[in-house]
């Protein structure tokens, strides 16, 4: 359902995740953010191959704003071709995209 | 549901397979009816039987089975003992089961069957005490607790409700999606949602499998609050939800504005109203400043403003939502249209009459189809043409409200009879003289909460607007609970203006009318508010052109009542046609009274010129001589009573005709100047007829008398 | 593909009744007699999972509690079917971690309803 690909041999390092980012997820793919959050210090964590996003997955996209925000490390989230699904559930949820998204999902 | 066929089959199996166990229950419970288990077994197997069959229909089975279960729940909450009656019985009851088991196949019971399944359900409730088999009698057919909305909750109108949703933390796990409720809700009308993302904590100690998002939405619906609480049902006891209504379709409630930010900010219990009170008076952009002081945070003040934005839309929206279930048709169509079937009538009236002349049953019968299909045409177009005056007076709540307010008075609005329908152009007519009178009343006759305090009276004057159908006419009064008129005072002005002389033949009411004298106003210090009396005089021309009337009421310290008594259409007038000489005069039939042959009257008065009418002392009018019409008077002359405002006078006329209806013509030039004439009509045959002003002509002559 | 619903129901009756309403309307129906004949069945594609409370074997309260503490779609929405005025049931069941119950009896339209109400359409 979700498969997450760690690569430290891109400047900056890049987390990839693929599949669903759904309730069934979030944890799995929570122990993977951390890991590279605390791995690397800059980090790329790209939706390109994201099929799916529910609450739970937003919320956690949400969190990884937050960290970017408070911590000294440099994450972003480019959202790729799941834009306009992340576009979607957040104007269906009637919430604006975190600051560390935004910027993408405009391009 | 018979075409499920299969399942049906398997249920009457099962069934019988559940007959089966309860018998065995019965057997076990004969030897030891204490038996706990058995007594539970007996139960549900009757449960399980009520409970599948209903879902087959199977009404007969189900209403049965439940009076033997409803005993059964009584035997195991320990309030009935099981007895061998019981037991037999119940056997007895388990055969009958099985045998409606298969009589449904057939459809309908016959005779047999229905009558012992009364006897046995007689029986069976002679169990039950008297609360139980109240219950029982209900139960039977197909109750669902979760009726299809639309029929358990009427419309009620369109209501915009301020929704706060948190979902609890856990929802995500108990599978409760928040965002299906917000689809849900979406489904029910206009939705403005709004996120809250504050409580999400940053990745090292987020809970990835809680839920920390919040939302507030504003949602409009007609489905009324069950409706939307019908969304929340299976979280309800979890997430906390609030719901308030913050906007109502309601027209009384007016336009007067949304709420502020501020307020809103306070509502929602986002801030207190001292740190609001704080912030204000430092008088800058109130959002951004909430924001600075820290009070609120950025979202919440977007949250509101949203909110704010979206109120208004709605209510900018509803306007156009109102009239989307309307047409919009322009004025001077249904205008025309009214004239149109003003001719119809005239037209027909023709008809009748060269049915009448050439006596042919079948014309006449044509005819008077025609006249009834002509009326309900007739009727429809007038009612085209009537809106509620609550269009009228939802206009002043805003006036009221300033005005009072630049006065520094306190003013309550009272709307009463709003849904009173009045001719279009009647209201368009009555909008500045209304206005003008609202004004004086607060002006001139609700006094200032000092003044009313001393003088005993709750410090909020109240000014009502009401409206009600009397006969043919509605009256609008205006009512206030201020210091009324000074009747002394506008006498003595009316003598220096020389309007009236010192003699004391004046009533009140002729003093009262004074006000309504061009440039007559009993405030020596006109306020800007309403002027030097200007619009008084203007007042009763624009009501008299309608055809109505104004009548003023006064009591010191208590208040003014003004009533205006205005006709419930202007375009079509029913009227008893009488004759003069060889002239035509129709007269308002909703002014009449009474008709007598003026011979069996009395006269009273010392010149003769009074009548006794049902012992009251009436003033009348002979029109031959009032319209100077030439010839020898009738011999015997007819008397019309009529009466506005109870005034009544009697109206001589040569005899009396028919009653008629008909559209009244504007006048041509040669009438223009004849007081006591409002309009001509043209006959059926061609031959024109005068409409009489009575309300003009009751004050004529009323006058007369005086002097 | 169709969504998968699971049924659990000790009742055959009941089973082909609301299977029938089920594929009727397009979904793939999954039957359980059980508990845990229902845990066995268990699946990540199931969309909704439909329950009754008086099973042999592990009855509703006991399947809802073993699907929430489990590890295959966890969250899953699940009904449990309750007669009218059980409402003591209906607090047990979402304690238990029902996402909400369908009351019996239910026509067609209601149980159609109410599964749209807990499964996710939205898809983003």
């Amino acid at each position: 359902m979700m498969r997450t690909e760690f690569d430290t041999t891109k400047k900056p390092a890049q987390l990839d995740i693929e599949g669903e980012m759904s309730f069934a997820t979030v944890s799995d793919l929570h122990a993977a953010l951390l890991t590279a959050c605390d791995e690397v210090e800059e980090l790329v964590v790209s939706l390109d191959k994201v099929t799916g996003i529910d609450a739970a997955g937003l919320q956690l996209l949400f969190a990884v704003c937050r960290y970017a925000e408070k911590s000294k490390k440099t994450v972003r989230v480019v959202p790729g071709a799941a834009a306009e699904r992340i576009d979607r559930i957040l104007e269906f949820s009637g919430l604006t995209a975190p600051v560390c998204l935004a910027g993408d999902i405009a391009q | 549901m018979n075409e499920l066929g299969s399942p049906l089959e398997t249920f009457r199996e099962e069934a019988r397979e559940l007959l089966e166990q309860l018998e065995q229950h019965l057997m076990q419970l004969e030897e030891d009816p204490a038996d706990h288990d058995s007594i539970d077994g007996a139960f549900r197997a009757l449960h399980t039987i009520k409970g599948s069959g209903n879902m087959f229909d199977l009404d007969d089975l189900v209403g049965f089975t439940h009076i033997v279960e409803a005993v059964f729940v009584r035997v195991r909450d320990g309030k009935l003992p099981v007895s061998r009656e019981l037991i037999d019985l119940s056997l007895q009851a388990r055969d009958h089961i099985s045998l409606l088991l298969t009589a449904t196949e057939s459809g309908t019971l016959d005779t047999e069957v229905a009558e012992r399944s009364r006897l046995l359900s007689v029986a069976f409730e002679e169990y039950l005490d008297a609360e139980t088999s109240a219950v029982s009698g209900g139960v039977a057919g197909k109750q669902n607790s979760e009726a299809p909305k639309d029929s358990e909750h009427e419309s009620e109108g369109e209501c915009t409700y301020r929704i706060e949703f948190t979902p609890a933390a856990d929802s995500f796990l108990t599978g409760a999606n928040p965002l299906l409720i917000l689809n849900e809700l979406a489904e029910l009308g206009t939705i403005l949602k709004i996120g809250y993302c504050e409580a999400i904590p940053d990745l090292k100690e987020i809970e990835p499998e809680y839920c920390y998002l919040r939302w507030v939405i504003l949602l409009t619906t007609d489905q009324g609050e069950n409706a939307v609480r019908d969304v929340f049902i299976f979280v309800e006891g979890s997430a906390e939800i609030k719901i308030d209504v913050i906007d109502e379709a309601d027209p009384l409630i007016g336009e007067s504005g949304y709420k502020r930010l501020g307020e809103i900010l306070v509502d929602r219990g986002e801030i207190n109203p001292k740190d609001l009170e704080s912030a204000v008076s430092s008088k800058s952009y109130i959002g951004e400043l909430l924001v600075k002081k820290g009070f609120v945070s950025e979202e919440q003040i977007n949250s509101a403003l949203q909110e704010q934005n979206y109120v208004r839309d709605i209510r900018e929206n509803r306007r156009t939502v109102e009239t989307s279930t309307t047409i919009k048709v322009k004025v001077e169509k249904l205008d025309e249209l009214v004239n149109l079937v003003g001719e119809f009538v005239t037209m027909h009236a023709g008809i009748a009459m060269v049915a009448e002349r050439k006596n042919d049953q079948d014309f006449r019968a044509a005819a008077e189809q025609m006249e009834g299909l002509i009326r309900q045409v007739r009727d429809l177009s007038i009612e085209l043409h009537m809106v509620p005056v609550e269009i009228l007076f939802s206009g002043y709540r805003r006036l009221v409200r300033d005005l009072s307010e630049d006065l520094s008075k306190q003013v309550q609005l009272k709307l009463e009879g709003t849904e009173t329908e009045l001719d279009k152009n009647v209201i368009d007519s009555l909008k500045d003289p209304l206005l003008h009178i609202i004004r004086n009343s607060i002006d001139h006759g609700i006094e200032s909460p000092e003044v009313r305090t001393k003088k005993g009276k709750p410090p909020t004057g109240t000014l009502r607007l009401s409206a009600y159908y009397s006969g043919a006419s509605v009256v609008i009064q205006v009512v206030d609970d201020g210091a009324g008129m000074d009747v002394e005072r506008i006498r003595q002005k009316g003598i220096e203006r020389g309007v009236i002389d010192s003699s004391d033949r004046y009533s009140e009411q002729d003093i009262l009318q004074l006000i309504f004298a061009p440039g007559f106003s009993t405030n020596e210090e006109a306020t800007n508010v309403s002027g030097r009396g200007v619009g008084m005089d203007v007042v009763r021309r624009n009501i008299e052109a309608i055809g109505g009337s104004i009548r003023i009421q006064t009591e010191k310290d208590v208040g003014t009542t003004l009533s205006i008594r205005i006709p419930l259409t202007l375009a079509i007038v029913d009227g008893l046609l009488s004759r003069i000489g060889d002239s035509l005069y129709l007269i308002n039939l909703s002014y009449i009274v009474e008709c007598l042959d003026l011979k069996d009257v009395r006269t009273a008065g010392n010149g003769g010129d009074m009548i006794d009418f049902r012992g009251e002392i009436v003033p009348f009018l002979d029109l031959r001589r009032y319209f100077g019409v030439e010839g020898a008077a009738a011999e015997h002359p007819q008397l019309v009573v009529v009466a506005i405002e109870e005034k009544k006078i009697g109206l001589v006329v040569d005899a009396l005709l028919d009653k008629y209806q008909s559209v009244i013509k504007s006048l041509g030039k040669i009438y223009e100047r004849v007081e006591g004439i409002s309009g001509a009509i043209i006959l059926g045959d061609g031959k024109p007829a005068l409409m009489l002003d009575v309300d003009r002509l009751v004050k004529v002559t009323r006058d007369e008398v005086k002097k | 593909m169709a969504d998968k619903i699971l049924i659990v129901d000790d009742s055959v009756s009941m089973r082909q009744m609301t299977n029938m309403i089920l594929s009727g309307a397009g979904y793939e129906v999954v039957q359980a007699v059980d508990g845990k004949d229902g845990l066995d069945k268990m699946s990540a594609d199931i969309k909704v999972i439909i329950t009754d409370y008086n099973m042999p074997n592990m009855n509703g309260i006991e399947f809802i509690k073993a699907v929430r503490t489990g590890t295959v779609n966890k969250s899953v929405p699940i009904l449990m079917v309750t007669t009218e005025s059980e409402n003591e049931k209906k607090q047990e069941g979402k304690s238990a971690g029902a996402t909400g119950w369908i009351t019996k009896p239910f026509d067609k339209d209601t149980l159609l309803q109410t599964i749209k109400k807990v499964a996710d359409p939205l898809g983003f």
